[in-house]
């Protein structure tokens, strides 16, 4: 069953998959004037099918295609090239109201192109955000030359894959195709379809999403191989049966955008559907405390542990903290406990409603967090038998790529898939009925903007882009497998702030 | 004492704040589409939006969640976003038009900020933003949430304290226990330090510090009669020594500034029960002019920075978190810090810098600036050139202007249970200097980052 | 009192002290600046609303017509402005109400020349009344 994922295409197929939007943003704009007379030269012109003919008249531009003012010089400038100076081209005004400093207006197109098209943008950002500092300043070696231009191969010789299970306990061995899995957005905070088109893109990925804490929907059971179930501090959702489904179950102590505060799902997104699954009642908020009311020691949390590996012999466990100071405590804790998987989530990533105070201040970015950890694992000497994975706030292959080198094994994603949907960042996803683009919600009239197919191959395209990117940055460092990457921070280079620096001495 | 509880309601505001985009829609081009996006907006900002007639503008930017649903969805791409002039207006670089128009929902709301989708902001910043709060996995401060029936300690004392309590041989107590005053919230209300705030204004402040349960200080010279009856409530704030008699003989509490100090004694003849606070500026040399206030006797030094949190110097001036761990650092190491009370302020403008700053050193803070944008100024200080008030503040009705800060401070009381609750503390009293309850971006960045190779750019 | 709004477009660089220092009104005209994202912000139905607050005449200073943040808004406006005064002119009110100017950037002696035209328009719509 797992490997038949395997004799089945790898890697998965890329279909290019459009905008659901008429209009998808784009970052430049083109304005034809009344002066254009159809003479069709812009059409001829214009190897992007920017402009294109209805009948006999050039419609108005798809300007989402363009690529600005790098084609300016061009042969194929069409502003030059129209006879009757009908077009002009400014930067899209929109932009300004696009995104936010970690997900920046350019990378977000960025993302929405590599979720059409499978493959790494060549006009708009896909490495880094705006952030100012952590992944933002880091570099690869190899970044600050002048970089050979790469045709985007797949190299078969190169493996991305890692195994999950480095105990060597009786436990079955779980691997995943490529060095990440989905992190847990629940039923409530996200629609069904969107997590049914996570779990067909990580199905087909070969790798695992995450029910987070609001139960099992049905409708995920035949996906159920790719599925981590998780028990998190309300026990919303968890019963048996989902336990004994899942080849790994996940424990959620903390999570990155609200690190020690509880769960809090908004009255107004407690659907009949989503309360029935929480065994609650519609239209009312529903808290998960903080923390576990029955851990308060490792020696509890071993219990904890024990008890899931007492229902489901063959699950591995994973256990799901934020980054306080003593994080490495946390981390040697949980192995000594018995996890499998220690799952680290930093404090800038996050999907649903979380205070403002907690997503900005409480506990540590995961980029500061991972190389602490892993640092402590190996000098404990317990680093190779526990797998170390990395959440909140990886946005790229290139900061899949740093934080490995920083330390982890592999990372957990969430936001990122999110915005191959044509997620804006608008942080709205907590008012009212939740997302405005169908996405964070589960009102049924604005899910119904998700279409399954669509949303599984936006999501796959990503990640085949994220996949091209993984194996050329192996193959620039030299090396053969993801595996090789771990902790090799000499890899590494930080970009210094010296203007400011100087300033303040 | 029974649970400290703040009771927050729906306070409208008197203008319609604004948006952070206008939402502009042309017409020419417009394709008459039988089912316009317009419509279907998820937030009705097409149905909603008016003609602000003070303003003479559209209001969309108010209604618009900047979603671009109807900027994608519109077939002729006749619909944009721009960044709303009149919303970068408002404030400063320190108090952005982010930090005020969220005062202005606490004021509204009572309710804690809260947004979807992650943290959107840089990584690190200036000031306060070079540290982040600790958390702890498993550790909680109660046994039933953080607003349940064991609950999360928000009070302070104000006054000095006797490190030790003496005895006689017959076991009777020696010690005179110098008069303190406890509130219920480390914050106290003052007035910026600029500005022309009428009576409503004042009233709105006095009344809140009753119903806050804490102090409002306001200067004496605007005290009279009407005012009597918050007495319980006031700090009066004395600026010259010939207004030290008209102190009413009611006041408990005094703020003198530095330069008065060598009349405190005046101030208390009579009035052993005062309590009196010395206003020190930061600034160079503040620790030792601390520490000699404090073998002096004076129980509560208010260290202020000026609006964006620095001190008073031109050169390098240190951060208000920086400042105040220096004056707390060297109390502790003369073994004296526990005999008084410090209250800082400049520069607090989110319930985070509250708990950053206790963090830090200080027992309490003191807001202003804050408090007025809670009273909807927009900080452009045209008062200050002898203009004409845009949102008229002093007009409004002090019983309005009280709730707006009771929901202000409501909100901040929250999240300073959550950070606490975050941390498993339960008294905000052990909070105060308690640095290994932070994170600093620069011991971390060094930390984690010392095998990276560093190249210096931009 | 006679009451003016001024609409101008922030993209120019200008403030509202250097807008009204460089007009001079004189002081019994009350005047209001509203700064606008662009001038495509400005359309007939803004236009005819603030007529209806009591408004005796609106300029408009948008950028030139090429150097326009969103490409369109500068190049609208003038026949924006043309068709409003239609409408002004079917409801009765003088044409003279209403202008437009596009303003180079950078110029405190071009926005002086356009104080000058607009008190020249206030005369006007004076003598239209009192004349």
């Amino acid at each position: 069953m797992k490997e038949c994922n395997k004799t089945e295409k790898w890697p998965p197929e890329v279909k290019q998959t459009p905008s659901r939007f008429r209009r998808p943003l784009s970052k430049y704009k083109i304005i034809r004037n009344e002066n254009c007379d159809n003479c069709g030269i812009c059409v001829d012109v214009c190897p992007y099918g920017v402009h294109k003919f209805v009948g006999k008249k050039v419609q108005s531009p798809n300007e989402h295609y363009c690529i600005g003012f790098a084609c300016q010089g061009t042969d194929h400038y069409c502003i030059d090239k129209c006879p009757q100076n009908a077009l002009s081209l400014v930067q899209n005004p929109t932009m300004e109201a696009l995104g936010d400093h970690r997900w920046p207006a350019d990378l977000i197109l960025g993302t929405w192109y590599q979720a059409e098209y499978g493959r790494p943008p060549a006009h708009l950002e896909y490495k880094i955000g705006d952030s100012g500092d952590g992944f933002d300043r880091l570099r690869f070696n190899f970044e600050l030359d002048n970089q050979t231009p790469t045709s985007w191969e797949i190299d078969p010789e190169i493996s991305t894959s890692i195994e999950l299970n480095r105990r060597g306990d009786n436990r079955p061995q779980v691997t995943i195709s490529v060095p990440w899995y989905g992190g847990g957005m629940s039923f409530g905070s996200i629609s069904l379809t969107v997590m049914l088109a996570r779990a067909k893109a990580c199905a087909a990925w070969n790798t695992f999403t995450c029910t987070g804490e609001g139960g099992y929907p049905d409708e995920l059971v035949p996906y159920k191989d790719y599925i981590i179930t998780q028990i998190a501090t309300g026990l919303f959702g968890v019963r048996e049966e989902t336990i004994k489904r899942a080849r790994i179950v996940e424990f959620k102590y903390a999570q990155g955008a609200k690190p020690g505060l509880g769960g809090h799902l908004l009255g107004d997104k407690v659907t009949p559907a989503v309360a029935r699954m929480r065994q609650s009642i519609p239209g009312m908020s529903l808290f998960s405390p903080f923390p576990f009311h029955s851990v308060y020691s490792v020696e509890d949390h071993k219990k904890h542990i024990d008890w899931v590996k007492e229902i489901n012999p063959k699950a591995l466990i994973a256990v799901k903290v934020s980054t306080p100071n003593d994080v490495d405590m946390v981390a040697i804790g949980s192995y000594y406990a018995g996890a499998h998987i220690i799952f680290l989530d930093g404090s800038y990533g996050g999907t649903g409603a979380a205070p403002d105070i907690a997503k900005k201040n409480i506990a540590m970015p995961i980029e500061l967090a991972v190389p602490k950890v892993h640092r402590f694992l190996v000098e404990e000497g317990v680093r190779d038998k526990v797998v170390l994975m990395a959440g909140g706030g990886i946005r790229t292959a290139y900061d899949i790529a740093k934080i490995i080198a920083l330390g982890a094994d592999g990372v957990v994603t969430g936001t990122s898939e999110l915005v191959a949907l044509e997620c804006t960042r608008c942080h709205n996803c907590e008012s009212g009925k939740g997302c405005p683009r169908g996405i964070a919600t589960t009102d049924p009239r604005l899910s119904a903007m998700v279409k399954l197919d669509w949303a599984a191959q936006r999501i796959s395209n990503l990640f085949y882009s994220w996949y091209l990117q993984l194996i050329d940055i192996l193959k620039r460092l030299g090396m053969k497998s993801v595996k090789e990457l771990v902790g090799r921070t000499d890899c590494l280079v930080y970009i210094e702030r010296y203007e400011k620096e100087n300033e303040k001495k | 004492m029974g649970k400290y509880h703040i009771e927050t309601k729906q306070v409208p505001p008197r203008f319609l704040p604004p948006g952070p985009y206008c939402v502009i829609a042309k017409e020419e081009g417009c394709l008459g589409c039988k089912y316009c996006v317009k419509k279907a907006c998820p937030y009705g900002v097409y149905e909603k939006k008016g003609f602000d007639i003070k303003e003479l503008r559209e209001t969309s930017s108010y209604y618009c969640h900047h979603c671009l649903f109807c900027v994608e969805s519109c077939p002729a791409g006749l619909i944009s976003l721009m960044p709303n002039p009149e919303y970068q207006r408002l404030g400063d670089g320190y108090w952005t038009p982010e930090i005020i128009t969220s005062l202005w929902r606490q004021a509204e709301t009572g309710k804690i900020p809260v947004s979807g989708a992650g943290y959107g902001g840089p990584f690190v910043g200036e000031g306060f933003d070079e540290m982040w709060t600790d958390m702890s996995e498993i550790v909680r401060p109660t046994r039933d949430g953080i607003h349940g029936r064991e609950y999360i300690s928000t009070a302070v004392e104000l006054g000095r304290k006797p490190l030790a309590l003496e005895f006689d041989p017959d076991k009777k107590m020696v010690s005179q226990i110098p008069p303190f005053v406890e509130i219920s919230l480390p914050v106290l209300l003052s007035l910026p330090s600029w500005g022309r705030w009428d009576r409503n204004v004042l009233f709105s402040l006095a009344k809140a510090a009753a119903k806050l349960n804490t102090l409002f200080i306001m200067p004496l010279k605007e005290f009279d009669s009407t005012f009597l009856s918050f007495i319980d409530h006031l700090m009066l704030s004395v600026e010259t020594k010939e207004a030290i008699r008209s102190i009413p003989a009611q006041a408990q509490f005094i703020e003198i500034p530095l330069d008065l100090v060598s009349e405190i004694d005046v101030v208390r003849q009579g009035h052993s029960e005062r309590i009196i606070s010395v206003k020190v500026p930061f600034g160079p040399g503040v620790e030792k002019t601390c520490l000699d206030l404090v073998q002096n006797g004076v129980p509560i030094i208010h260290l202020f920075a000026d609006e964006h949190g620095r001190e008073m110097v031109e050169l390098r001036p240190r951060f208000i978190k920086d400042a105040i761990q220096d004056v707390h650092f060297s109390l502790v190491e003369q073994g004296v810090r526990d005999q008084v009370t410090l209250l800082a302020s400049g520069g607090i403008a989110m319930a985070e810098h509250m708990g950053k700053t206790i963090i830090c050193g200080a027992d309490a803070v003191v807001v202003g600036q804050a408090l007025m944008v809670a009273l909807e100024c927009r900080l452009c200080k045209e008062c200050e050139k002898g203009l004409p008030c845009p949102v008229e503040i002093n007009a409004i009705d002090s019983e309005w202007g009280a709730q707006r800060i009771i929901n202000l401070m409501g909100s901040w009381h929250s999240q300073l249970l959550e950070v606490m609750g975050a941390m498993g503390m339960r008294d905000v009293r052990r909070l105060r200097g308690e640095l290994g309850r932070a994170i600093f971006y620069r011991d971390v960045i060094k930390e984690s980052f010392a095998n990276i190779k560093k190249v210096s750019g931009e | 009192m006679k009451k003016v709004t001024v609409y101008f477009c922030k993209n120019l660089g200008y403030s509202q002290r250097d807008i009204l220092d460089a007009f001079n009104l004189p002081s019994e005209v009350s005047i209001n600046l509203v700064g606008m994202s662009c001038s495509c912000e400005i359309t007939a139905g803004l236009l005819l609303k603030t007529y209806e607050v009591g408004m005796d005449l609106i300029f408009v200073l948008a950028c030139p017509e090429e150097e326009c943040v969103s490409g369109e808004g500068s190049k609208r406006i003038k026949r924006r402005i043309e068709y409003t005064k239609e409408i002004l002119n079917e409801l009765g009110l003088e044409k003279v109400r209403l202008e437009a100017f596009h303003v180079p950037k950078n110029s405190l002696g071009a926005l002086k020349e356009i104080g000058d035209k607009i008190k020249q328009s206030m005369e006007e719509v004076e003598s239209i009344f009192y004349g």
